[in-house]
Order: structure tokens, then C-alpha cells, then sequence
């Protein structure tokens, strides 16, 4: 034997016993290979073949195809409950109240106009789902700014107009919006901080936009 | 190490599986698959995955295993048992690439014969860092030889003699003597055209 060709073999034989060193087979599916042959005592009979048959459905693959369906399954579920719709209920108290909240899709707001809904305080004027209102707000044509006084509640926040109407922001509304507006800690804090904020409304009267304003509302006499 | 110094390390090994192969028929006694698959698992795995993937590298062997449960009646003794187990993990193999159609069974391409390595005895840390250098040239080597070449070499490192090899391989023995003849010199091909 050549001398290059004793080193291709300590070469290889070094490179064979470090990769196979580096690549056994993973832990995981060697438990469970373990734990299949532990469970699985000689399959002569009939049922014992059907038991190997139901272990080999089992298989690492199979388990990792079934994991992956299961997370899209639930990915899909948290999509669909995350489907919600933009809600605005109105009740009268003093003055009108209006409260802006996002509905999971499985229990849809009653539409405006419905005989149940006539003997409610509240009243569903607008039910529609959250991308549909995404759309809205780019597409709006008609809009309407006002400036409204904020107030900080458990629950959210109360928009003041002139107090003549207020508009209830819910928590859950608050976040959806500020996720939707993409903005920032600093802007949000911002928002925070200011007591006075301009709303932009769409047709429907849903809020299309929000911002600080540093003028006071401008309300009649 | 020359091959038959492997083959005597390996032997023991053998005879132990073979025995404890031969024991499992009679008894079914599942400690003594148990041995047989801690003994031989990460070497079955890893010829599967250097020809697949870890995952169907994982699921071959698992499959290998269980048919090994299912068909252990099947063991004749004509062939040591770790040759018997690879035949059936090859087969598992070819199985599911056929039914993937992803079996590439490249020609055996002509290769010049070629001298290698530089004659010159490095230092000691240049050693180390051209030791280094050429693993990951040999890797990338092995890798590009075609399959039926790098499946016969595998084998080989594994410690199965020709006739193993060729029995796994469904091929006869001079069959395989060419393969690994071919893949050797294809590798050093490969690593002298390597900068």
C-alpha cells in the first residue's frame, strides 16, 4: 500500500468515526424506539401483528406530519378567533354613549335594525369584521375630526364630546388599534400623556384614527 | 488500521449480536433486542442519514427496527446479524426513494489514476489546521460520489467485509471491489482539485 494511500484510509477512518460520533440517533427517537420495543412483546398472534401495525402508525414521521396538521390546526382556530369584528354599541343614558370594542367572529353584534334588538338599551349600529373596516379606513371617503377630552377608566378609555356624547374605548379595542396603527411605546406614551385627542371617524362612525392634539375641544356655549 | 485489524475488533461484536439474535428468536426475551438495538441503532442511523435525511433517516430506522420485531422468525443465520439489519434498512430505503423517485443511481464516472498529499512533514499546530482543512475536503468528497460508490465506502468504514457489502448491496463482490476502488480514487480526485 502507497503511503498517500495510508493516509486516505486514517483519513477516512478518522472522518467515519467522528461524524458517525457527531450523528447518532437523536435521544428522542431513540426513547421512544426503546419504549416500542419494551412495549411490544413477540408478535405471533393475529392482535399482537394489529398492535405492531397501530405502533408503526407511531412512526417518528408519522408523530412529526400529525404535530405539524395539529399546529396548523390550532394556528388556524387562533386565526379564525382572532377574526373579530369592530363593534359599536350605543346606549342613552344622560347622553348618548357609544362603546367601541372588537366581537370574536362566534358571537357576532346584532344588526342595526333588528326587531330583538329594539327593546335594548344598547344598541349594535355597526357590526363588521375587523378587515373590512382595515379596508374602510383607507378607503373612507367621508371622515369627520373632532377633538374630545380623555378620560382614563378600568376598563379603557371615555372620549368626551362636548358633553353631548361619549365614546367608551375598550381595552381590548385600544390594544387591537394600537397594533393596527403599528405604533410605538414613545407614541403611545405620547398619546398617554395628552388629555386632549383628535378622533378621525369613518362613515359608520368608527374611529379611523387618533392623535394628540393640543387644543382643548372646541365646544358651544 | 488496516481493514483486517477492524474486522478482528468488530468480531466480537458480531458474534455477541448474533448470539443474542439467535437467543431473541427462541425466547423473544425483548432485553436482548434491547441490546441489539443500543448496540447497532446509531450505526444504522447514521448510514441512513448520510444517504437521506434525519428525518427519514429516523423514520427508516425506526421502521428497520419494527419490521426486526415483526419478521425476526425471518433470520436465518446465512449472514451476520448487523448485515441482516442493514439489508433491511437498505431495502426500507430504496423503498421509500422509489416511491419519492428521488433514487439518483449516478454512473460510475472514469477516473484517472492520481498521486496525493505532499510528502512534507508539517509542524505540529499546521498539522492540526491542515488535518482540519482535509476532513472537511474529505466530507465535501464523500459527498459528491455517487451513490452507489459512497453507499459501498460507508459500508466498508463500517467494518462489513466485500461479501457484507455486497450481500446489503444486493451486488456481487467484484462489483463491489470496483465501487470502492472508484470511490478512493475519486475522492483523492476531488481532494487534489480542492485549493
Amino acid at each position: 500500500m502507497k503511503r498517500s494511500d495510508e493516509e486516505l484510509e486514517q483519513q477516512l477512518q478518522q472522518w467515519y468515526r467522528q461524524s458517525r460520533q457527531q450523528n447518532g440517533l437523536p435521544v428522542a427517537v431513540k426513547k421512544q424506539l426503546a419504549a416500542q420495543i419494551a412495549a411490544t412483546s413477540q408478535p405471533t398472534f393475529g392482535w399482537q401483528r394489529m398492535m405492531l401495525g397501530i405502533l408503526q402508525l407511531f412512526s417518528w414521521r408519522n408523530i412529526q406530519a400529525l404535530t405539524a396538521v395539529l399546529a396548523l390546526g390550532i394556528g388556524w382556530q387562533l386565526l379564525q378567533q382572532e377574526q373579530s369584528y369592530y363593534q359599536i354599541s350605543q346606549s342613552n343614558d344622560v347622553y348618548p354613549v357609544q362603546v367601541h370594542q372588537f366581537t370574536p367572529q362566534q358571537t357576532p353584534a346584532t344588526p342595526p335594525d333588528t326587531p330583538n334588538n329594539s327593546s335594548g338599551q344598547r344598541q349594535a349600529l355597526y357590526t363588521q369584521k375587523y378587515q373590512d373596516y382595515l379596508q374602510a379606513s383607507k378607503n373612507s371617503q367621508i371622515r369627520r375630526q373632532l377633538i374630545v377630552s380623555r378620560q382614563f377608566s378600568e376598563d379603557g378609555w371615555h372620549l368626551d364630546v362636548c358633553q353631548q356624547m361619549q365614546l367608551q374605548l375598550t381595552s381590548e379595542w385600544l390594544a387591537q388599534f394600537k397594533l393596527q396603527q403599528h405604533w410605538t411605546e414613545p407614541q403611545w406614551q405620547q398619546l398617554q400623556q395628552s388629555d386632549w385627542l383628535q378622533i378621525t371617524t369613518g362613515a359608520e362612525g368608527q374611529i379611523l384614527a387618533l392623535q394628540r392634539s393640543d387644543q382643548p375641544p372646541a365646544c358651544a356655549p | 488500521m488496516g481493514w483486517k485489524q477492524i474486522s478482528g475488533r468488530l468480531g466480537l461484536a458480531k458474534a455477541q449480536s448474533q448470539q443474542w439474535m439467535t437467543d431473541y428468536q427462541q425466547t423473544g426475551d425483548q432485553a436482548l433486542l434491547a441490546k441489539l438495538f443500543m448496540l447497532h441503532a446509531d450505526a444504522l442511523y447514521f448510514f441512513l442519514l448520510r444517504q437521506s435525511n434525519a428525518e427519514l433517516a429516523a423514520d427508516i430506522s425506526q421502521q428497520s427496527w419494527l419490521k426486526l420485531l415483526e419478521q425476526r422468525q425471518q433470520f436465518q443465520g446465512g449472514c451476520s446479524f448487523k448485515t441482516w439489519l442493514f439489508c433491511l434498512a437498505r431495502n426500507a430505503l430504496l423503498d421509500e426513494f422509489r416511491r419519492q423517485q428521488r433514487w439518483g443511481l449516478s454512473e460510475i464516472s472514469d477516473i484517472t489514476e492520481t498521486t496525493l498529499f505532499s510528502e512534507a512533514e508539517p509542524n505540529s499546530a499546521e498539522q492540526q489546521l491542515s488535518q482540519m482543512q482535509q476532513q472537511q475536503q474529505l466530507e465535501s468528497a464523500i459527498q459528491q460520489l455517487p451513490v452507489l460508490q459512497q453507499e459501498s465506502l460507508l459500508l466498508q468504514l463500517e467494518g462489513f467485509s466485500l461479501a457484507e457489502i455486497a450481500l446489503i448491496s444486493n451486488s456481487n463482490t467484484e462489483t463491489v471491489k470496483s465501487r470502492l476502488r472508484h470511490a478512493r480514487t475519486r475522492l483523492v480526485s476531488l481532494m487534489e482539485d480542492k485549493p
